[in-house]
């Protein structure tokens, strides 16, 4: 009975819950899965060998690197696939795809030690209001005191909007890693025999 | 003869009997991409204010409906000439709305003020706004235009509102983050995809009761990724396409069993859906990788990518000309 009864839990729960903190505009997906872009061949551990090959890794090392952008790179990819299998090129797309999931999973996790950095200073700002409440209420007031905490409260306060408004910028970084992987996938998907 | 044959050639080539205007609404770029529904070349760009999402067309292909959600209205273009031929009120951050089947009045779901606002096409008046759930979002309505359905994303409910009266008759509670409903064209089932509960209800219109869920999983992707959007159904009621978000897929369910048959992978956030009217073909918006997939309805199978502007959102195909 308890069995049924998390299965029934489970099945209730939905696919993602949604975390309140996540500053972002899209929904937090803390990694990718190499079946949201890659249908066929099925990486297997065949294709998963191919991608520890020193050459399949030195150019899955370029396709990952953004510096290029992937058009750039189909030339190579050409004379790369000339002499490549299916299962080679499979392997291609499994090590860009690891090597740019890698990234993508440590930007999600600086945009989560971000949002408890903001909501650390959330507080402290929460603190410094109650601090120049207390300093206006008490007679008589000390205006140097109350001067100073005012200071303080608007740099933190002005730090935590420029911070804010920065995240818009590093919420697209996810993004643009997976757009990427995607890209990459197609190239190489093209050039299957 | 030989000018009797070429004049009849020139009549076929310049009567593309079944070719439509395929219009997409291109969120980051501003702009309307138009291109042809059976060649897929692209056949224009237009500006359309400022994040254009939501997009629809009358009933007689006159007039297009453009949600300009930062600039707070609707915007009319003639498809023809692509020339916005002036504006509607909206409420503010329109996001989606639906045409009533008559082609009047337009319901537009207010995201940040927890309204429809109902507004008449021809005389531009705002007929009335009905308070719903928070975060009101996708719009549906019913084949007889009795009942506009809202989903409100923070409340998770499909509203039920009487097109007479403008209250709300029902509510239904679905799963995390509804985001569109959509009738079949019997009007006997009503589909509600929800975004981040990863499902898509059926409902019965008749009890309002969920008869179904659907669920999706998809061999090697994470259940994260998978986030139910645009719903479509065939005329006949026997396919519905899911467009399904980051999981770059556009799964096909039986229409009967609601049992997914198939998972197609298209671009990459693919979000809304259209067919073609003889529903050959239907096109699917990729937010991500800036195209759109062409679907052969038929053999379920993606036969096409067509670039478009930069982060497409919405798709509407016009109707069949008189």
């Amino acid at each position: 009975m308890k069995a049924l009864l998390v299965t029934l839990v489970l099945c209730a729960s939905p696919a993602i819950a949604a975390d309140p903190d996540w500053p972002c505009q899209s929904p937090k997906r803390p990694a990718l899965s190499i079946g949201q872009m890659w249908v066929d061949p099925a990486p297997d551990a065949t294709s998963a060998e191919a991608a520890r090959r020193p050459d399949v890794a030195a150019l899955a090392t370029r396709l990952a690197s953004r510096k290029l952008p992937v058009e750039e790179l189909t030339a190579e990819l050409d004379a790369f696939a000339a002499s490549a299998d299916n299962t080679t090129l499979t392997g291609l797309f499994e090590a860009s795809f690891d090597q740019l999931e890698g990234r993508r999973r440590l930007v999600v996790a600086k945009i989560d030690e971000f949002t408890t950095a903001q909501r650390a200073m959330q507080d402290r700002i929460g603190g410094l209001r109650d601090e120049m409440a207390r300093l206006e209420a008490t007679q008589p007031p000390d205006y140097d005191a109350i001067d100073l905490a005012e200071e303080r409260l608007d740099l933190n306060t002005r730090m935590f909007r420029e911070r804010q408004d920065q995240i818009r910028y590093v919420c697209d970084v996810p993004n643009l890693i997976e757009q990427r992987a995607f890209a990459i996938s197609r190239e190489i998907q093209s050039r299957l025999k | 003869m030989r000018s009797f044959s070429l004049a009849l050639l020139a009549v076929i080539l310049a009567t593309p009997a079944l070719a439509n205007r395929v219009f997409v609404s291109n969120e980051r770029s501003n702009d309307i991409t138009v291109f042809d529904s059976e060649s897929w070349e692209v056949i224009g760009t237009f500006p359309a204010g400022n994040r254009p999402r939501g997009i629809a067309i009358s009933p007689d292909g006159k007039e297009l409906y453009v949600c300009a959600s930062d600039d707070d209205l609707v915007r009319v273009y003639d498809p023809e000439t692509m020339q916005e031929t002036h504006t509607l009120p909206s409420g503010p951050d329109p996001e989606l709305f639906v045409l009533h089947p008559s082609g009047n009045p337009l319901y537009i779901a207010n995201e940040d003020d927890n309204l429809v606002t109902v507004v008449d096409t021809a005389t531009r008046q705002v007929l009335a706004e009905i308070p719903v759930g928070v975060e009101p979002e996708g719009m549906g309505i019913s084949p007889d235009g009795k009942f506009v359905i809202n989903t409100s994303e923070t409340t998770n409910m499909a509203h039920f509102i009487d097109t007479e009266t403008y209250e709300i008759v029902g509510n239904v509670l679905v799963d995390s983050r509804p985001r569109f409903a959509q009738y079949n064209s019997a009007g006997t089932k009503l589909y509600v995809s929800a975004e981040i509960g990863g499902t898509v209800s059926v409902i019965d219109p008749a009890t309002r009761e969920i008869v179904k869920k659907i669920g999706f999983e998809i061999p090697g992707v994470l259940p994260e990724a998978i986030q139910p959007v645009g719903v479509r159904v065939t005329q006949d009621g026997k396919k519905v396409y899911v467009a399904l978000g980051p999981a770059n897929r556009v799964a096909v369910v039986d229409g009967e069993t609601d049992e997914v048959i198939d998972y197609l992978l298209v671009g990459q956030r693919v979000w809304q859906l259209a067919f073609t009217p003889d529903e050959k073909y239907l096109f699917a918006t990729n937010g991500n990788t800036n195209d759109v997939s062409v679907i052969d309805v038929q053999a379920d199978k993606v036969v096409k990518s067509v670039p478009v502007g930069q982060q497409p959102w919405g798709v509407v195909v016009a109707p069949n000309g008189p």
